[in-house]
């Protein structure tokens, strides 16, 4: 821990755009800092900016957090992108003493970590709580009823008029229907119907047998929907999840029930995608203990920036609650104990992209919904096929490589292997798959 | 199933409306999946649902047959450069385009030379930053990136990286033009005999272009064994010919150059011969010289063209072009063909014919009324571009010394970056150039300090008062320019000279565009020897 440092290519990943990580760049040279130094849990410094006084910038090196004084919005600001290169660059010894200002906030997040005890309620105030709890469940979920009937209509009237109706539809067709499913507050739903007006209808091979999977599923979760006050508490979750329901981190982190995992934990990859003005970021979780995954989703919007602490590549020391569900997989970070220097890891790969497959059809034999699964997987090659990137295995099974895999990460790849076969962790997502990393001699190196 | 799915399919793509849904040919599960009470396009809805449930665990990857596996690339286990070098590469990365440059070449050298790869996780960005420095600085690039760095650079950047060839003297006969130019500096710095004969063996089939090309390499290469070799050659196809095309014609100049750079006694004392047939002395014009009867040596060139100093001889004897195509500047032919002749022959042996010292002979022939012309109305010497030619081809340092003290000419800029340092910063001090990032850069720059101390100094107050006179403002790209050759020593006066100015914006300027990249170039220099010396 006391030699903790990131490299440039981490510190980069996690800038929040390539200006800033320029920009912090620019600025970790001591010369730019008033004052900097790091104790074992933070590292600090103060820098000139525009104003009279010195931004103050702190970063905690335990469960990596960001703070600094200036207006900027990015998150992790430059100025803590600067500290951070600053700190790779030179051999900074974590053994000065934190000022004020840095002791405060760690101690206060220190404090906050720590579950608070429950208030004490009566058990009138308790019966009142649930009272209104139930009340507001109820009213969604008969407003979810009204969706859902109405959305199996327009399913049926889709069968009745036939499928090659769907691509001379204008798009107010599938955004009408989304939007209902939204004031139905059934957002989930919404996203199936959105997902068949975003299918490319111009190729004419494929858009049909896609069109039929959806609407497969959407009917699936339909039929499910009538009967969810039968289903299991879990199973009544996950479903509530697919319709919409939002889950909450606070809540989670303060259920003494949830599942939880302590592990070291190996952050895969991550990935990122705009969603309507929503930046979710995925990140991938390994843990080497327990050999469990995990899914960490972190969200930024233009008025809230992406707050992210993981970085792919790295390793933690850290207990992740897993939201409930019937295949748990979306999971927080509840404790982190430490970051773990580079070391040897241990991972267990499936033995071939078959295993893979078989492991997924398995997923969703228990979860019809289940989609983007982790895997770490033996005897990969990635190869081109009419142009287009493939991984291959030894039995010559193939499967396409994910679009937002680019040109740029398929060579890292080869940088790593030289074209060899290899162990690589990848999300399966919609039979194509999304290389994270690759497992060779013990080390994890994240693409 | 698929056959299901392709029973099916009609009636979804068409609707329950139109066909309806074939019952009979559906297995005997699916029709109990389903209730009686249902409308068919329920019915069909359920089904696909329950036939998609069922694909979806069922899927298997196909299988591809004859795929081509690519070739397996292996490195040999090398020692990778140590984290200290990899952070001072992450800071020169980081630094503006000028500095970089020069400091990712001095880094990309010390690393080729101390045999260790660079780790994998930098190759990319290398490779990228690296794709505008100099072709000798991308090849010892792709030296220190091991077999699959080799192979990732071709697959990203072949236009940059694709050239990489050991280029060695069997691919002679198939290599393009550019390879061949490479292989013939490459060879002829080391074997110039064996360059003769590649050069031999190419001549016949090469077109003018290409010997043109050719020769320049030459030309830039020149050894004492080429002799044999143009000897033979302007014998076989130029000497005293007259030469129309004017491809060709520059061939034969830059033969007859090249012979007289390497001393043939022919050609000098063809020169020497018909020049000295115009010499004239005159009284010398400083009184030492005429108290001590020291004549001076000049020349009279004819007005007109006599049997020496006509197209046809000039053509013939030299491949100089028949006629002056520069009249603005030369009144008479004779001077335009002595103006050319200057620009081939070795300023030594110009000294000799004139019998005279170099600055007495640069004087002579910028200061002579005879070699002045007017042009809108100023007085022009005509003969600067002969002078700084032959100075830029045989790199005389009397020459360019000369040149550097006497002649007061925005054309001799360009001489900058061959003078010595002692001159480059007289000169630059004389003509007040402290600003002209492009003299200032046209200088090598090594990881030594360049500039004197005295120098850096003098800059810093001549920039100071340019700056206070508002007609400068350093900006980031000069700040650069100056921390590649900057004096360490000067830095105190660099750091008292901010202090300088009241007002706050000037001194943020200062500091940041001149003060702080200065500082930083220092840094890395001084990270980039202590490099050196522990790789």
């Amino acid at each position: 821990m006391n030699n903790w440092k990131l490299t440039p290519e981490q510190i980069e990943d996690l800038a929040p755009k390539a200006t800033a990580y320029a920009a912090g760049k620019k600025l970790s040279n001591t010369l730019k800092w008033e004052s900097y130094a790091k104790s074992p849990r933070a590292l600090w410094g103060l820098i000139k900016g525009s104003g009279k006084k010195p931004y103050a910038t702190q970063i905690d090196i335990q469960e990596l957090a960001f703070k600094c004084s200036c207006p900027s919005r990015q998150f992790p600001c430059k100025h803590a992108l600067a500290l951070l290169i600053l700190n790779s660059n030179e051999d900074l010894t974590p053994d000065s003493e934190e000022p004020e200002w840095v002791s405060e906030w760690i101690d206060k997040r220190r404090n906050k970590a720590k579950p608070k005890p429950a208030k004490d309620k009566t058990a009138e105030e308790i019966e009142k709580s649930e009272a209104g709890k139930q009340k507001r469940q109820d009213e969604r979920k008969a407003l979810v009823d009204d969706g859902v009937k109405e959305l199996e209509r327009w399913l049926e009237d889709m069968m009745r008029a036939g499928l090659l109706e769907l691509p001379g539809k204008p798009q107010s067709y599938y955004s009408d229907m989304a939007a209902r499913m939204v004031d139905a507050k059934a957002n989930g739903l919404a996203g199936w119907v959105k997902a068949l007006a975003k299918l490319d209808y111009t190729h004419i091979d494929t858009w049909h047998t896609q069109a039929v999977q959806i609407i497969g599923k959407l009917n699936l979760l339909i039929q499910s929907w009538k009967n969810v006050d039968q289903l299991s508490e879990d199973w009544q979750i996950t479903l509530k999840n697919l319709m919409g329901w939002s889950q909450s981190s606070k809540e989670l982190m303060q259920d003494k029930d949830a599942r939880c995992i302590k592990d070291q934990w190996i952050i895969l990859g991550q990935e990122k995608e705009v969603i309507e003005d929503i930046t979710v970021l995925r990140s991938w979780l390994y843990g080497q203990k327990h050999q469990q995954r995990a899914l960490i989703l972190n969200f930024g919007t233009r008025h809230s920036p992406l707050e992210n602490s993981l970085i792919a590549g790295t390793v933690m020391e850290a207990e992740l609650a897993y939201f409930p569900s019937i295949t748990p997989q979306r999971a927080i970070v509840k404790m982190v104990k430490e970051q773990l220097a580079n070391q040897d890891l241990n991972m267990e790969p499936l033995s071939d992209l078959t295993a893979m497959q078989d492991a997924y059809n398995e997923l969703c034999k228990t979860n019809p919904w289940y989609n983007n699964s982790v895997h770490i997987v033996n005897n990969c090659q990635l190869i081109t096929i009419e142009e287009k990137w493939h991984l291959i295995d030894q039995k010559q099974q193939t499967i396409p490589v994910h679009s937002s895999f680019g040109k740029e990460q398929c060579m890292q790849w080869v940088l790593l292997t030289g074209n060899a076969v290899t162990a690589a962790s990848m999300v399966l997502k919609n039979g194509t798959v999304l290389p994270l990393g690759i497992y060779k001699q013990g080390k994890y190196f994240s693409i | 199933m698929s056959s299901t799915n392709n029973i099916l399919k009609e009636v979804l793509l068409i609707g329950t409306d139109r066909k309806p849904i074939p019952w009979d040919s559906l297995p005997e599960s699916l029709r109990q999946k389903t209730q009686a009470d249902q409308s068919d396009a329920n019915h069909l809805l359920q089904v696909i649902t329950y036939l998609t449930r069922y694909d979806n665990y069922n899927t298997t990857l196909p299988i591809q047959s004859n795929i081509n596996l690519p070739e397996i690339i292996t490195d040999e286990a090398e020692h990778e450069v140590n984290p200290q070098a990899l952070s001072i590469l992450g800071e020169i990365l980081s630094q503006e385009y000028l500095l970089k440059n020069q400091l990712l070449t001095e880094w990309i050298d010390i690393v080729a030379q101390s045999d260790q790869t660079v780790p994998y996780e930098k190759i990319l960005k290398l490779l990228d930053h690296a794709m505008n420095l100099n072709m000798a600085t991308r090849e010892k690039l792709l030296s220190i990136i091991g077999n699959k760095g080799r192979y990732v650079a071709q697959l990203m950047h072949a236009d940059k990286y694709g050239g990489h060839k050991e280029l060695d003297i069997s691919q002679w006969d198939i290599a393009n033009l550019d390879d061949r130019k490479k292989l013939l500096a490459q060879i002829n710095k080391e074997k110039p005999v064996q360059a003769n004969q590649l050069l031999q063996s190419a001549w016949p089939q090469s077109s003018i272009r290409e010997k043109l090309s050719l020769l320049q390499v030459l030309s830039d290469n020149l050894q004492e064994e080429n002799n044999i070799w143009l000897e033979e050659i302007l014998e076989q196809e130029y000497k005293e010919r007259h030469i129309k095309q004017s491809t060709a014609r520059q061939c034969k100049l830059l033969i007859i150059a090249m012979l007289l750079r390497l001393n043939d006694p022919y050609l000098q004392n063809l020169i020497r011969s018909n020049l000295q047939a115009y010499l004239t002395k005159t009284q010398s014009a400083g009184l030492m010289k005429r108290m001590v009867g020291i004549k001076s040596t000049g020349i009279n060139l004819p007005n007109d063209a006599d049997t020496f100093w006509n197209g046809e001889s000039m053509n013939s004897l030299f491949g100089i072009a028949d006629k002056n195509n520069n009249i603005k500047l030369f009144d008479y032919d004779p001077q335009f063909w002595f103006a050319e002749l200057i620009k081939i022959t070795p300023w030594k042996l110009l000294c000799e014919i004139f019998e005279s010292k170099s600055d007495d002979l640069v004087k002579y022939l910028i200061k002579d009324k005879s070699f002045i012309t007017k042009i809108a109305n100023e007085e022009t010497p005509i003969l600067i571009d002969a002078i700084v030619s032959n100075a830029h081809a045989t790199k005389n340092s009397e020459l360019i010394s000369s040149i550097a003290s006497l002649i007061d000419h925005p054309k001799c800029h360009e001489l900058c970056a061959l003078m010595n340092q002692s001159e480059f910063e007289k000169y630059v001090s004389r003509h007040k150039l402290f600003t002209q990032i492009d003299i200032l850069a046209s200088r090598a720059p090594s990881l030594e300090h360049n500039w004197s101390v005295h120098f850096s100094k003098n800059m810093i107050s001549e920039l100071l008062k340019i700056c206070k006179s508002g007609k400068f403002r350093p900006h980031p790209k000069f700040g650069h320019t100056t921390a590649r050759y900057f004096h360490p020593k000067a830095i105190d006066h660099l750091m008292s000279a901010a202090s300088n100015f009241q007002n706050e914006h000037w001194y943020s300027t200062w500091k940041n565009n001149l003060v702080d990249p200065i500082i930083i170039g220092m840094r890395l220099k001084d990270a980039l020897n202590q490099m050196k010396e522990n790789i």
